[in-house]
């Protein structure tokens, strides 16, 4: 691994770790617990897309232990279901990314950075669902799966807008060339 | 929006209503409560509020009087009570584990024992 490569992945995964923190001031306008933006989650996505799932997995895994060391959290309950999401959704993240455009992707027929975020949101609500039953040990927490899923359209769908608009301004501004990141 | 990002949003509404639909299913059919009617703390009356009751009264010797305790399947209620205030008639019919109608004055309590499996709420 290259200085460079390091040194942009300790920007991504501070830049990560902010949004973590600053997710987590935001009061959130109806009341379910659980149910968040999942700004984190746009790092995630911008280091799946400029270099690899294992930086990605790399990034979420280290934003969801040092974002929650800062904020108090780690190793409670909260922890462990933010981590379980973490990790669910970058794995289906990089599965939408990598193995699915071989089938879908001809012209512009493959899934979007927004259709991919939206899926990412999906699969962090479900890991994280399925880290509280474990936790909890009742299965009546899957009450929560309906909401939790139908959240995950807005938050994701948002999200992925963000990442999008991101993506254009590097492009622009010349500091997005793909190949060359991944060379690095 | 194109088709592969349409598949994807509609496979997780397709999922929310199927997950709503199973819940509603699962959770449904509950199992049969409990009614425990107690004075002065012994237990008198312990009866299960399912099908194959029919509405019917039980009278309840206290030491002010007799309250009168109306069943139906599903739910229980006090229907008359010799006490000066009557808040216990006017908690009205039960039906949820947990709820409870107490008549302090003739020390009459009718309470839905709750199901094992069932919290009130989780704290962390």
């Amino acid at each position: 691994m290259s200085l460079r490569k390091q040194t942009i992945i300790a920007v991504l995964l501070s830049l990560a770790i902010i949004l973590h923190l600053f997710e987590a001031l935001i009061p959130i306008p109806f009341p379910i617990p659980g149910v968040k933006l999942g700004l984190a989650n746009i790092v995630t996505l911008l280091a799946l897309v400029l270099f690899d799932f294992k930086t990605a997995f790399l990034i979420a895994f280290l934003r969801t232990m040092l974002g929650s060391l800062l904020s108090g959290t780690i190793f409670n309950i909260a922890f462990f279901l933010s981590f379980a999401g973490a990790i669910t959704s970058t794995c289906f993240m990089a599965i939408l990314l990598f193995l699915l455009p071989p089938i879908f992707h001809h012209d512009d027929r493959g899934f979007s950075l927004v259709g991919i975020s939206i899926g990412g949101a999906a699969a962090h609500n479900l890991g994280q669902l399925a880290m509280a039953a474990l936790l909890i040990k009742h299965s009546g927490i899957f009450y929560y799966l309906p909401i939790m899923l139908l959240s995950s359209i807005p938050t994701g769908f948002l999200t992925g807008l963000i990442l999008r608009e991101l993506i254009k301004y590097m492009k622009l501004s010349g500091q997005l060339e793909i190949q060359q990141w991944n060379q690095l | 929006m194109n088709k592969a990002n349409k598949i994807i949003i509609g496979v997780i509404l397709a999922l929310v209503l199927f997950s709503y639909w199973g819940f509603f299913l699962a959770y449904r059919q509950n199992a049969p409560l409990t009614a425990v009617i107690s004075v002065n703390g012994d237990i008198v009356v312990q009866l299960k509020l399912d099908e194959s009751i029919s509405k019917h009264f039980i009278k309840i010797p206290g030491p002010l009087g007799t309250s009168v305790v109306e069943v139906k399947p599903g739910a229980i209620r006090m229907k008359s009570s010799p006490c000066p205030e009557h808040y216990c008639m006017k908690t009205g019919w039960i039906d949820r584990p947990g709820q409870v109608v107490a008549c302090i004055p003739n020390r009459v309590i009718i309470k839905i024992s709750p199901d094992k499996e069932s919290l009130d709420a989780i704290s962390h």
